[in-house]
């Protein structure tokens, strides 16, 4: 059973933790319309900020557990990449290449002024660090896709 | 048994009140159908009987113990002329219908359409209704109702294949 340490990941900003609410990592997305809201993970607790999980995976989803061990093999990022919508159009897109992680879940939004795709990956530890610290949130700075930079 | 109503997909399912003397299901128009089931008798325990004539519901004050229910489904949401409109997902022989019309949109009723059911509902029965944007699963667990969006479904699912460890560790 391998621990993670658990990272929330927008734009610049990184948070040491993933929040749950009523047993699941709860998909509450700023930007765009959700039609059918999606499943990203359940957690065995009913509402808390996780910093360290294990991650179970069965047919029906993952289930993440918190858990107080110290081996840490990798990071598990709540990536919440976005395009701004209807008011804040100058501010840049977040999107991140996560090909080199392992992607468990994905929802994302359908429809509306802008967009938000969230995704719950395994990466290696410091990539939700070193992706908010290369993206710029200014105005007029175009979006792109971020790489993680070794 | 208990009869109990689902007016509009997501809505939580509550006890149905006799109030004509008959149940209405469907409704009248062009691309709709519409039947007539008669209940005798007041109270808020049903038999259901069949007839050459056709289906007649029988109601008394008698304490209900029986883990079936019966339960007049109306499957049609909102207006979307993809959207379908049906009961989804149940496992076979759970829902008996024992009478259905329709209800549909527009005055011509061509757009689009749905059927509603007075069915016997079978302890343990789960199925999905959709509305206009999500669906909602529906159980009957020989008590109550559940209703839970699919999010919830896919949690608890998951929760206790965890907790039986059907699955692995990543």
């Amino acid at each position: 059973m391998n621990a993670f340490s658990c990272r929330t990941l927008r734009g610049n900003k990184t948070f040491p933790y993933i929040s749950i609410q009523n047993h699941q990592i709860v998909f509450s997305p700023r930007w765009g319309t959700v039609n059918d809201i999606g499943f990203l993970s359940a957690a065995s607790v009913a509402e808390e900020e996780i910093s360290t999980a294990c991650v179970f995976h069965s047919v029906h989803g993952h289930v993440i557990v918190p858990t107080n061990g110290n081996i840490i093999n990798n990071e598990l990022v709540l990536v919440q990449e976005y395009s701004p919508g209807s008011g804040a159009k100058r501010f840049p897109a977040f999107m991140v290449d996560i090909s080199s992680c392992k992607l468990l879940s994905e929802c994302r939004t359908q429809k509306g002024s802008g967009w938000e795709k969230w995704s719950l990956v395994i990466a290696p530890i410091g990539f939700a660090k070193n992706i908010a610290d290369q993206f710029v949130n200014k105005r007029d700075v175009l979006g792109e896709i971020i790489h993680v930079r070794l | 048994m208990k009869f109990f109503e689902i007016p509009f997909p997501g809505q939580k399912p509550s006890e149905y009140h006799n109030q004509n003397g008959y149940v209405i299901v469907g409704e009248a128009g062009r691309g709709r159908s519409k039947a007539h089931v008669p209940i005798i008798g007041e109270g808020i325990n049903y038999q259901v009987k069949k007839t050459t004539a056709g289906i007649i519901l029988y109601a008394d004050e008698e304490i209900c113990s029986e883990k079936r229910c019966l339960c007049l489904i109306n499957t049609v949401g909102e207006y979307d002329r993809r959207r379908t409109y049906d009961i989804f997902d149940c496992t076979p022989g759970q829902i008996r219908i024992i009478e259905s019309g329709n209800h549909a949109f527009g005055t011509a009723g061509m757009t689009n359409s749905g059927p509603e059911f007075l069915a016997i509902v079978e302890a343990g029965t789960e199925f999905r209704l959709n509305s206009k944007y999500t669906s909602h699963w529906y159980i009957w667990d020989g008590i109550e109702w559940k209703i839970e969006t699919p999010a919830e479904r896919q949690c608890r699912l998951a929760i206790k294949a965890a907790y039986s460890e059907e699955g692995e560790w990543l």
